[in-house]
């Protein structure tokens, strides 16, 4: 699904990743963590093409992101979710509406986006709150709303950066309980992490990054 | 473009409604001025195709011209696509002619010996179907002619019209597009602050794999609204203009009288708001990036 080889990036003369070769497998689970700017962040958006890499190549799901024409990169984002670790959400629009922008801009019925949209907010426990505003929720339930939106229009790949950042103990748990749902749906994770207690004992390949180097790869 | 690019374009312009407000009013000044541009480069156009139903010519002839030559020359006059009619006025005609316009010194022409005035033809021009430069060109034509003495018009006060008119066209337009030049820049920026007001909406529109298109369909909508808007003010303010302007002025000037004011063409005014709107708002957001 994911195939990294030799990636380097670097920020203004920083090197934030240096030689990155790895691969995740379809349906796979990986956690990638590391210290802050150890590169996490960077690597996910590498993936969603939100950046291009200076060196090495890319390959999402057999397409090669350093070779895509740029009206293909919505499709290619299109196979993506993303829970982003600054959320994105937009706060003129309620919940549902955030939710349902992943279907809008794939061009779905207003019925079919209801559905869906109804389905996957049940899924992260907000079906009651689909009229409120973010701003009117809290940082774990507006990190739901995040997730839903990654997840309504089932993508093939999910990508969540440092999805727990802010959240306790028991709310981080509910979410990673949602992920290995998913997961468990055949759907490929990938989490950018420096909470270990999110794959403390989960048998998952965790991937650490020190200083934009792959220092190390370990089971969880 | 879909229903939910109608409702965020709506959303759009009530949240931003004092931005779209002041973009509307501004294109409205701007067209509405346009139109009055438009109304005075289109009268001096009528006024310059019918200058020259006003002339006559008179083609003065070489005497002793027999009366095929005459009847010849006649049809070669007449010919022309610019002549409507030609009439035929002998010597005889013509001292009687002069006799009447010296009533009661008529005794002046008592002394000829013989009458020294011309045979002529009085040519008519065609009813809005000629240009003042044309009129130029057909009597260098009648003049080179055999059998014909001169040629006599208002020559000058033709090129004089004809001077007139070309610069008032030729400033009026360079005005005009001055104007829309103006008016699709209003549009531009107006757009393309919006999209930078909403740059993090766009943003993570993009992130989600919106395409350009479905980005850009609320942004023209918003483009369009001002610009027909506008064209629709521009259109109320330039009839409430003609017809004050008209009612005011017409009787003490007669030249406003009769001014043309092309109702179709105004009407179209919020059609020209919609293209420049949509145009002005394509150019604001030029290539999405991603």
């Amino acid at each position: 699904m994911i195939r990294f080889e030799n990636v380097s990036k670097i920020y203004d003369k920083h090197p934030a990743l240096k030689g990155i070769t790895f691969l995740a497998g379809k349906g796979e689970m990986l956690f990638i963590t590391g210290p802050s700017g150890a590169g996490k962040s960077t690597l996910l958006k590498l993936i969603y093409h939100a950046v291009e890499p200076d060196e090495g190549t890319i390959t999402i799901a057999g397409q090669g992101t350093s070779t895509i024409r740029a009206g293909q990169i919505p499709y290619l984002r299109r196979m993506i979710g993303v829970v982003f670790q600054d959320f994105r959400l937009l706060t003129r629009r309620t919940v549902f509406e955030n939710t349902a922008l992943a279907l809008r801009i794939r061009g779905l019925g207003d019925q079919e986006i209801k559905n869906s949209v109804m389905e996957t907010l049940k899924l992260v426990g907000l079906r009651h709150k689909s009229d409120v505003y973010p701003e009117s929720l809290s940082g774990g339930e507006q990190q739901r709303v995040v997730i839903a939106r990654a997840l309504v229009a089932e993508p093939m790949l999910l990508l969540a950066d440092e999805p727990t950042g802010n959240l306790d103990q028991d709310t981080s748990m509910e979410i990673l309980r949602i992920f290995k749902d998913i997961n468990a749906r055949g759907t490929t994770v990938l989490i950018a992490t420096h909470n270990t207690a999110l794959y403390a004992g989960s048998s998952k390949r965790v991937l650490r990054l020190e200083e934009g180097a792959l220092a190390r790869e370990d089971l969880g | 473009m879909s229903l939910y690019h109608a409702k965020s374009a709506l959303s759009g312009l009530w949240k931003e409604k004092w931005i779209y407000l002041l973009s509307t009013l501004s294109m409205a000044v701007g067209l509405f001025v346009m139109s009055v541009g438009f109304v005075a480069v289109y009268n001096m156009h009528i006024l310059a195709r019918e200058l020259p139903e006003k002339f006559s010519m008179t083609v003065y002839l070489k005497d002793g011209l027999s009366a095929d030559d005459m009847n010849r020359l006649k049809g070669a006059i007449g010919a022309d696509r610019l002549v409507s009619k030609v009439t035929y006025i002998s010597k005889d005609d013509a001292l009687d002619e002069l006799r009447k316009s010296l009533k009661g010194s008529e005794n002046l022409l008592d002394g000829l010996d013989n009458n020294p005035l011309p045979a002529s033809f009085e040519v008519k021009l065609k009813r809005k179907s000629v240009e003042p430069a044309s009129v130029g060109q057909l009597a260098k034509e009648i003049r080179s002619m055999q059998g014909v003495d001169d040629i006599q018009y208002g020559q000058e006060f033709l090129d004089q019209i004809q001077k007139i008119v070309r610069i008032v066209q030729t400033s009026g337009l360079t005005f005009l597009a001055a104007l829309l030049a103006g008016v699709l820049f209003v549009c531009y920026t107006s757009v393309k602050i919006l999209f930078y007001r909403k740059a993090d909406e766009v943003e993570t529109l993009k992130l989600l794999g919106a395409t350009g298109w479905f980005i850009r369909v609320p942004f023209l909508l918003e483009g369009v609204a001002i610009g027909v808007l506008g064209g629709a003010g521009a259109l109320a303010a330039s009839f409430a203009f003609f017809k004050v302007f008209i009612a005011r002025f017409g009787a003490s000037m007669p030249v406003l009288a009769n001014m043309a004011v092309p109702s179709v063409m105004l009407a179209a005014l919020p059609l020209a708001g919609l293209f420049i709107g949509f145009t002005g708002a394509l150019i604001a957001l030029g290539r999405i990036r991603f």
